[in-house]
């Protein structure tokens, strides 16, 4: 059963609420919802910012600045999307700004090396941590778009329909993309 | 023969919502097969990194409250105007400022008659650029006067192969026109 938006914020269980009650509370003047909005989303947010940047500092201050970005612009949510899919779309711009403003990323020394030496098989561990280095180094030279395009669809598995809503143009494009990014990314790790 | 699989219609294959008629092409063609198989392979490939790693459970604590602080700091002091209206606004204040002085200026210095300061002005600059020049052509007059003539003459002489290279690079009607100006210069100078 739908929740009633119009009904007070105080008397609603926020913890429980919809992202759109929590949004219209949040436009009624309720601070908490606005709390409850970053408790649900920040995993997702963060994960995001994450895979772009791939290091933590960076990715929670750009997790951070999302929420200051969606505190000062909810007004302008028009709720015909998801609200996690309107947080992504800022959260993208964000990175996409981030990653346009510095050098092509390096893979952390020590994300890197890290191998479990309580794994059954070090030797398989290291082969594999070694070729996740060359597969996170080859995604982050693709082109901004085409990262962006791949990792919206493989790890926060959004339909190419979503995707397009968040980075703009058609879902055609979406997926062309997506493609180019697979096939760029066969030649990187081939190369 | 139907064409192969477009990038659009291959992403379509991965996802299997490949229309049937395309279908029917992939199921017979070997090389669109093979591509689709790669672009899946790949894709597997870059599902298997382990992405993100989970930051401590205290981490999310920490940053509601950064999130917090942001948001009260955004509320109390908001963000500055982009960099481009600032510096629309300050140039626009700067003009003005700069035109106000100018004129107060050009009024303070140049009160009823204008002509006759100009007029000491251009004097004055005139004595002293001729002073100038005399110090300037005493000192060229007084290194012509330990060059030999034989040795300016050499070194100001075109070469022969500079000549033939100039003659080389001219078209035929250049050719033409050039006998054609040497011929009325020799006839002038026989006569």
């Amino acid at each position: 059963m739908a929740q009633d938006v119009t009904a007070p914020a105080t008397t609603l269980d926020l913890a429980a609420a919809e992202d759109r009650v929590l949004v219209a509370a949040f436009l009624a003047g309720s601070q908490d919802a606005f709390q409850v909005i970053v408790t649900r989303h920040q995993r997702a947010v963060y994960q995001v910012c994450y895979r772009f940047v791939r290091n933590h500092e960076d990715a929670s201050d750009l997790a951070q600045d999302v929420f200051v970005r969606a505190f000062k612009g909810l007004k302008n949510f028009k709720g015909d999307s998801a609200l996690s899919t309107w947080l992504y779309r800022v959260g993208v711009n964000c990175c996409l700004n981030k990653i346009a403003a510095r050098r092509p990323d390096t893979e952390p020394l020590l994300e890197a090396r890290h191998v479990d030496p309580r794994s059954d098989d070090p030797f398989r561990a290291v082969a594999r941590s070694e070729k996740a280095t060359e597969v996170r180094r080859a995604i982050a030279q693709l082109p901004p778009r085409q990262r962006a395009t791949l990792l919206l669809r493989v790890y926060q598995e959004l339909s190419h329909e979503e995707i397009a809503g968040i980075l703009g143009g058609t879902v055609g494009a979406t997926k062309a993309n997506f493609f180019h990014a697979l096939s760029n990314l066969k030649r990187l790790l081939q190369s | 023969m139907t064409s192969h699989l477009s990038p659009q219609e291959s992403v379509n294959a991965l996802d299997d919502v490949l229309p049937q008629s395309r279908q029917s092409h992939l199921d017979a063609c070997r090389s669109c097969q093979t591509g689709v198989a790669e672009l899946r392979a790949m894709m597997a490939t870059v599902s298997d990194v382990e992405d993100v790693p989970e930051p401590s459970p205290l981490f999310w604590d920490h940053f509601q409250a950064r999130v917090q602080t942001a948001v009260q700091a955004e509320m109390v002091h908001p963000a500055p105007a982009p960099w481009w209206a600032m510096i629309v606004s300050v140039r626009g204040a700067m003009a003005a400022v700069a035109t106000v002085i100018v004129a107060a200026v050009a009024l303070t210095l140049y009160p009823a008659d204008p002509v006759a300061p100009v007029e000491d002005a251009q004097v004055a600059v005139a004595d002293e650029a001729m002073a100038l020049e005399t110090a300037e052509w005493a000192f060229v007059s007084g290194m012509m006067d330990t060059f030999e003539q034989d040795d300016v003459r050499e070194v100001l002489a075109p070469s022969p192969l500079a000549v033939d290279a100039a003659f080389e690079v001219l078209t035929s009607d250049e050719r033409a026109a050039f006998a054609k100006l040497l011929a009325a210069g020799m006839a002038e100078g026989m006569e």
